[in-house]
């Protein structure tokens, strides 16, 4: 089996401190690599999205850094906490979900959650109001009585994620929660994940499938065979993998769009304007601020914009690219 | 005092099923026929042997008692480990073992709760079973020191059993295993015991024919230990129950202790032939009459017997005399049962330690279980 050389290895953002980091984890069982080398950095308050097909070595990674696996060599750190020598600091600032987990029948929805509650030693005058504000996030109130095996598959997911909240972690660490859902509860999902990196909270979070991610991820990192190919800011990752990052967008009168192709020839960074359907699209190498930029021109030039939106589709390619081969 | 969150849970999630208040009644409905059974067995054999009398009502009671004894011994023996072996590895079969175990509950807690609710059930339908034992204590035969002393045997050995199938399912990664490992080891306390106690005896009659054999396994065996719990050294001969044969062999050996702890020690004295009275005499001038009869085995003495300095033997008028001038204090009885709780205490403490240890995280291997769908 050949390994990929990292094809990129793009300088994580050392403006934030790290909510996890791990520094050469490898983790081997008997002759089989689990993970290899993984040096991983979380900044704080993103959702990190660790991505790579079945076996990369998502779970042993995300089982390592919730204390349930010792690695075999490397250093771990969770808020500055290491799941080998303090894993009860560790539990304390983090939540975890596990790609699979069951639910104990003949326990309601609200005694679940209070029961997850005392076991991370809640007083119990407060978990009554906990339990209520997690069933409200997840939008399970309704269900607070039902039982919960009778719940649906997207019910039960979001109720481990209020699980893995109820003592207020500063971290969390979602393995695979979109698996198996419907597109509504994915769509539900990514939702509140943006509700929870809102409330300040670090989110990491696995998929072998990307389209799941690209959209919410503030960092993503491609994970093959237990090594990592390359993390980083989606845009800077599919930024470089070609030309540059494709631009739609959508303008108010599409007899405007030859105006428009003019201003953008005129932008640095912009390449191939190009009029398309009821506007125009191009490429862009450089940052968020360059889009911002661009777009700003375009109104200043008279244009009206209603919709200038990044075409992610770079990055499906970027992993197809980096991922080829590798498994299998 | 914060109640363990997985008892709670365990058993709000057991005890909410209508199933559970079927089992109670179901199981004191089962004891009720057996007692009613052995009432009328018991008086078959009664009419049998004498005319009926006043106060063969005793020896009904006592027949009573026994069968009811046994067979909360045979119930806790076939449900404690069925109950307690699914417990950890059910929740590593249904994954949910790990987001419990990355809480902030001790290995500790996790093995106590679990341990608490399976034994919680079944403590309960033993319990329930009290006022059953009403009727042997209106009859007679039975003292309620007995009672309580054989349902502190029997909670003893539901813990024990209990904490080794806990145990069982702390290791196992299928629960038919850890089930069936679990009834392996109840059997070889109630069964096994009984091989080694047999073993033993052979052994000890080859090494020394003349001697009797004092097995050791039998502090091991939960129903001699049960038996000796509600055994009266002084009682009468009673109707045969499942008790009877170690009831009247620990009786005898009960006797004899009680024999060896007054005299100190045991040795065999050739010289006393026939029967008659022994008469202790104590340095202080204290005189012990004890009465012997026959000798067919050795008559226990102190182990300085056969040191003519210190005793001497009289012929006192077709009995003997031996003064003892070592005489050692007497020590008050530790009973076999007694021996033997604690022997199943120590075996729950062992299993419960080491099933805690194997829930420890972070660990080197994670035990992979199929995921059911």
């Amino acid at each position: 089996m050949a390994l990929a050389e990292p094809i990129q290895d793009i300088a994580p953002d050392t403006s934030a401190p790290a909510a996890v980091e791990t520094i050469a984890l490898r983790k081997t069982y008997g002759s089989l690599v689990a993970i290899d080398h993984l040096d991983l950095r979380v900044p704080t308050g993103t959702i990190y999205g660790l991505i790579g097909p079945n076996g990369a070595g998502k779970t042993t990674t995300f089982s390592v850094l919730s204390t349930l696996l010792t690695p075999t060599s490397g250093a771990a750190s969770i808020m500055g906490h290491d799941p080998v020598e303090a894993p009860t600091e560790v539990r304390r600032v983090l939540g975890y979900m596990p790609d699979f987990f069951g639910v104990y029948d003949d326990v309601k929805v609200h005694e679940y959650l209070d029961f997850f509650a005392a076991a991370y030693r809640l007083p119990a005058a407060s978990r009554r109001a906990i339990v209520s504000d997690l069933l409200e996030l997840v939008d399970l109130s309704h269900k607070a009585d039902s039982f919960v095996d009778s719940l649906s598959r997207g019910m039960k997911q979001r109720l481990g994620l209020a699980r893995a909240l109820v003592h207020d972690p500063q971290v969390l660490i979602l393995d695979e929660p979109a698996s198996g859902l419907d597109p509504r509860a994915r769509v539900e999902l990514r939702e509140l994940m943006l509700e929870l990196q809102r409330m300040g909270k670090t989110v990491l979070i696995s998929s072998h499938i990307l389209s799941e991610l690209e959209e919410v991820c503030t960092y993503i990192g491609i994970l093959e065979a237990g090594r990592l190919l390359v993390q980083g800011r989606p845009s800077e990752i599919s930024g470089t993998g070609e030309g540059g990052r494709n631009f739609r967008v959508r303008l108010a009168d599409p007899a405007k769009a030859t105006e428009a192709v003019a201003v953008l020839v005129q932008q640095r960074g912009v390449s191939l304007p190009n009029e398309a359907e009821s506007g125009v699209t191009f490429l862009l190498s450089g940052d968020d601020e360059a889009a911002a930029q661009v777009l700003s021109s375009l109104v200043a030039a008279g244009v009206a914009v209603t919709e200038f939106r990044e075409m992610t589709t770079g990055l499906e390619e970027l992993f197809m690219k980096v991922t080829k081969g590798v498994v299998q | 005092m914060i109640i363990n969150p997985v008892l709670g849970r365990e058993i709000k999630e057991r005890m909410r099923s209508r199933r559970a208040m079927l089992m109670v009644i179901a199981f004191l409905g089962l004891l009720a026929v057996i007692l009613y059974l052995t009432y009328r067995g018991g008086i078959m054999m009664l009419s049998d042997r004498f005319s009926p009398m006043a106060g063969n009502t005793a020896s009904l009671g006592r027949l009573m008692f026994e069968w009811l004894l046994f067979f909360l011994v045979m119930f806790v023996a076939f449900m404690a480990p069925g109950v307690a072996a699914g417990s950890i590895v059910g929740e590593r079969e249904r994954r949910t073992l790990h987001p419990l175990q990355v809480t902030l509950l001790s290995p500790r807690s996790i093995v106590l709760g679990k341990l608490g609710a399976s034994i919680a059930f079944v403590t309960l339908l033993v319990l329930a079973t009290a006022p059953l034992f009403a009727v042997p204590l209106v009859l007679g035969g039975v003292s309620p020191w007995e009672v309580m002393r054989g349902f502190i045997v029997i909670l003893a050995l539901e813990l024990a059993l209990a904490s080794l199938a806990t145990f069982m399912s702390a290791v196992a990664k299928r629960i038919q295993f850890a089930i069936v490992a679990a009834y392996g080891l109840a059997v070889l306390l109630l069964v096994g015991t009984v091989v080694l106690l047999g073993a033993e005896v052979l052994w000890q009659t080859q090494r020394h024919p003349r001697r009797e054999p004092k097995p050791l396994a039998i502090y091991l065996n939960p129903v001699a230990a049960i038996a000796d719990a509600v055994t009266d050294p002084a009682a009468p001969d009673f109707l045969p129950s499942p008790l009877s044969p170690l009831g009247n062999y620990l009786r005898d050996r009960q006797m004899m202790a009680d024999e060896e702890r007054r005299f100190g020690g045991m040795a065999e004295v050739d010289m006393v032939q026939g029967g008659g009275q022994a008469v202790i005499v104590e340095a202080g001038g204290d005189v012990i009459r004890h009465q012997v009869e026959a000798f067919p085995r050795p008559v226990p003495v102190p182990p300085v017997a056969f040191d003519d300095a210190q005793m001497e033997i009289l012929d006192a008028g077709g009995g003997f005399e031996i003064a003892n001038h070592n005489r050692r204090r007497e020590l008050p009885a530790i009973r076999l049962w007694m021996i033997h709780v604690v022997f199943l205490l120590l075996i729950s403490s062992l299993s419960l330690w080491l099933a805690a240890r194997r829930l420890r995280s972070p660990v080197v291997k994670m035990m992979k279980v199929r995921h059911k769908t």
